[in-house]
């Protein structure tokens, strides 16, 4: 059986350096997987090879079976939800027109699942017609979610999504987002440099060192990794927990 | 009323029209050209770079000189190609308008589409629209009100400049300033400078109206302003009720000074009595007018003999009178096809004045006489003459050598020598103000300066049209130069000023 993403020997280099060096890596439908790693690392490549925002320089990236190559590059992206930190709403369109943004794009009805969305992201409907200007910032990233979300799609792309969250909303539209991805059966990738929220969040956890995984791993089964660099990485909120706790 | 007001105001119609029209069309072209080239230079710096300092490089171009290098440069272009371009009127004015229009236009562009979050692009590519989709969704509806600003900075310079089209032939509000100007008629003047300011005010207004529709979301700002906006244009395509249309309209010719807008004048009323329908090409430059007449641009005017015999036939040989009248006659029709009908009876030529009182104290009757005291005095001329082949015939026939020379305008030459700021000014015999400031014209004992006979002259296409020259005729032979002056000087004095029209009628009353 093949895997629902299937990456094969990516590479890709900038200049001399090789910010992705032969990236090979299978992805199961339903699994939420967390790329980690310092910055540079090579993470947000491979997160954009796979809608295709970065054109790797060599290997094959298959979702579904298809080469992401032979997908038209509307078709292949209205299907699949991303996600990043600085969000991105249009600011001259209101929080339903952004909602409602992809479905447009592919052609559907009006039918209008604004309110259905807000609902999903735990919004009161009158946000609807809201700009964005007008939101707090974990509003707007809720938004974000409910325009990734809006053409159902299966596979979920987040770029740090959480990042440029205060930690309280960062926790709470975390754990939401999780539910979101058991209820609607999502397979997730997202990008994080926070170690800690990768291993409260993931069923998986992919470890990138200058363009190599290091690690794949459960986050229970990371906890004990040998290799000294993800190992330093893994302490740092290992200790931060220690110290808490002896407060 | 005033007469001279009354008078701007009836021809302020017909002018706003033009004016709004080539305006319009300006601006037009420049957005219609100009937005997509700021499309791709916001995207490719190979491109944005050139074509930013192309425009920025026309830009430094004062307007003026622009629309002038259009005549010749189209001119040259239809000899070339062998088309019918007309070199005069609207065309040269719409191209080196449109030009002058794209720079803020493509300007904001640029700074409108690069000036967008990024984050806004990655969403709009993340989310799979194309780029055609990620332009018109997102891109321009975020870049309008910067756009916008660029197109409203196009249209009030472009309104502004347009006035300028006066010289090369256009009509525009700029007739009523530069006429005005040269009569010293202030109400002309400030007619046409607070039309062409309260158009520039109205379409700013409105394209703001647009702006801000745009910015707040605002449907009904948006459809009244552009709504008003091309109603406006629209208005401007359609010809005015009894305006002149068609082929059968012959085309007056006047340079840049009262006498010519005088003769002007007299000429659309005897064109008129005998029936023809008729329209002006005012302050056209001098050299220019004989050019468009050759091409068929403008079918009558009044030039002078020594002017056509220097600048057109290129010579520098001072023949007598008669003699010069005759070469002319015959080289220009079988040069350029055109007919010298005949002349006025007065000459307009070239001459070395000086206020009276002054010309006494030093003792000055003759150019010979000037030569001995010249190296201490200074000379106001007006803007060619320094450039003419007379002004190095008088230097060599008596070793002119001034002090100073500046070049004035001729209505502020003539302040300058009544004010003292220069001693001398290269005067013309046929203006009213020798007599009315109290110059007196140095003698040419030596004939350095030739004849400048007031000639009618008439176009190849009319010049076997029997009517229309049995129309001119009765004005040969028919002002001498007492009753020229007079008619120059009721339009050039600063009190009880009359019209140009109002001129010609005293001058030519019959009808």
């Amino acid at each position: 059986m093949t895997a629902f993403l299937d990456i094969e020997d990516l590479t890709k280099r900038h200049g001399g350096r090789a910010a992705l060096d032969g990236v090979s890596l299978a992805v199961q439908a339903g699994e939420f997987v967390a790329l980690v790693g310092p910055s540079g690392s090579g993470k947000t490549t491979l997160l954009k090879s796979i809608n295709r925002l970065a054109e790797p320089d060599d290997g094959t990236i298959r979702l579904d079976g298809r080469d992401v190559r032979d997908v038209p590059l509307a078709a292949l992206r209205h299907g699949i939800g991303y996600v990043i930190q600085s969000i991105g709403l249009f600011p001259h369109m209101n929080v339903a027109e952004n909602i409602g943004i992809v479905p447009k794009l592919m052609g559907q009805g009006a039918a209008d699942r604004a309110a259905e969305l807000l609902e999903l992201v735990a919004l009161p409907a009158e946000m609807a017609g809201r700009f964005p200007r007008e939101l707090s910032g974990g509003q707007a990233q809720r938004v974000g979610f409910a325009r990734a979300l809006a053409a159902g799609p299966k596979l979920m792309l987040m770029d740090e999504p959480f990042g440029a969250l205060d930690p309280v909303t960062r926790d709470a539209l975390g754990q939401a987002y999780r539910d979101l991805h058991g209820r609607l059966g999502l397979t997730t990738l997202m990008v994080t440099h926070d170690v800690a929220e990768a291993l409260l969040l993931a069923d998986r956890i992919i470890v990138l060192i200058a363009g190599r995984i290091r690690a794949d791993a459960a986050p229970a089964a990371l906890m004990a990794a040998e290799d000294p660099e993800v190992r330093a990485m893994i302490d740092v909120p290992r200790r931060q927990a220690a110290r808490l706790a002896a407060l | 009323m005033s007469p001279a007001l009354a008078e701007a105001l009836a021809e302020l119609p017909e002018l706003v029209r033009s004016h709004l029209l080539l305006s319009g069309c300006a601006v037009g072209i420049g957005v219609a050209l100009g937005l997509p080239l700021a499309i791709l230079a916001a995207r490719s710096r190979a491109l944005r770079t050139p074509l930013l300092g192309l425009a920025g490089l026309v830009q430094t171009i004062p307007a003026l000189a622009l629309l002038a290098l259009f005549y010749p440069a189209l001119l040259i272009l239809g000899r070339a190609t062998g088309l019918a371009i007309p070199a005069l009127g609207f065309l040269p004015a719409l191209i080196a308008l449109s030009l002058y229009a794209l720079l803020p236009i493509l300007r904001n562009g640029i700074a409108a589409l690069q000036g967008i979050d990024p984050a806004v692009i990655e969403a709009a590519d993340g989310l799979g629209m194309t780029r055609r989709q990620r332009l018109t969704m997102v891109e321009l509806p975020l870049g309008a009100p910067v756009i916008l600003a660029g197109i409203r900075t196009a249209a009030v310079w472009t309104i502004g400049a347009a006035t300028l089209a006066t010289t090369v032939g256009q009509a525009s509000l700029g007739n009523l300033i530069f006429s005005g100007l040269q009569t010293e008629n202030w109400v002309r003047v400030l007619t046409g400078c607070a039309a062409a300011a309260a158009l520039a005010l109205a379409v700013d207004g409105l394209l703001a109206l647009v702006e801000a529709g745009l910015r707040r979301r605002s449907r009904w700002r948006v459809r009244l302003g552009l709504g008003a906006l091309i109603a406006a244009l629209v208005l401007a395509f359609l010809p005015l009720p009894g305006a002149a249309s068609g082929r059968d309209v012959v085309v007056i010719g006047a340079k840049n000074f009262s006498e010519q807008y005088i003769l002007a004048s007299a000429i659309e009323r005897r064109l008129q009595a005998a029936g023809y329908r008729t329209e002006r090409r005012d302050n056209l430059g001098s050299t220019v007018a004989y050019q468009a007449l050759a091409a068929g641009d403008i079918d009558v005017y009044v030039d002078y003999s020594g002017t056509l015999w220097t600048n057109i036939l290129q010579r520098t040989d001072t023949p007598a009178p008669a003699a010069m009248l005759a070469t002319l006659t015959g080289a220009l029709r079988r040069r350029d096809g055109v007919l010298l009908l005949g002349a006025l009876g007065f000459e307009n030529a070239y001459a070395l004045a000086m206020r009276r009182a002054r010309a006494e104290a030093l003792g000055l009757r003759t150019l010979a006489d000037l030569a001995r005291a010249a190296p201490r005095l200074t000379l106001g001329a007006d803007l060619e003459f320094l450039t003419r082949a007379e002004w190095r015939a008088v230097q060599a026939g008596y070793g002119l050598s001034f002090a100073g020379q500046t070049s004035y305008s001729p209505t502020f030459m003539y302040r300058a020598v009544a004010d003292g700021s220069v001693d001398v000014i290269t005067a013309f015999s046929s203006d009213g103000r020798i007599a009315a400031l109290d110059l007196v014209i140095l003698a040419d004992p030596r004939r350095a300066l030739p004849s400048y006979d007031a000639v009618l002259l008439v176009s190849p296409a009319h010049a076997a049209d029997q009517r229309l020259l049995a129309a001119l005729r009765p004005l040969v032979g028919a002002i001498p130069v007492e009753r020229m002056r007079q008619a120059n000087l009721m339009v050039d004095r600063d009190t009880d000023k009359k019209t140009p029209a109002e001129a010609a009628r005293w001058l030519d009353p019959a009808r």
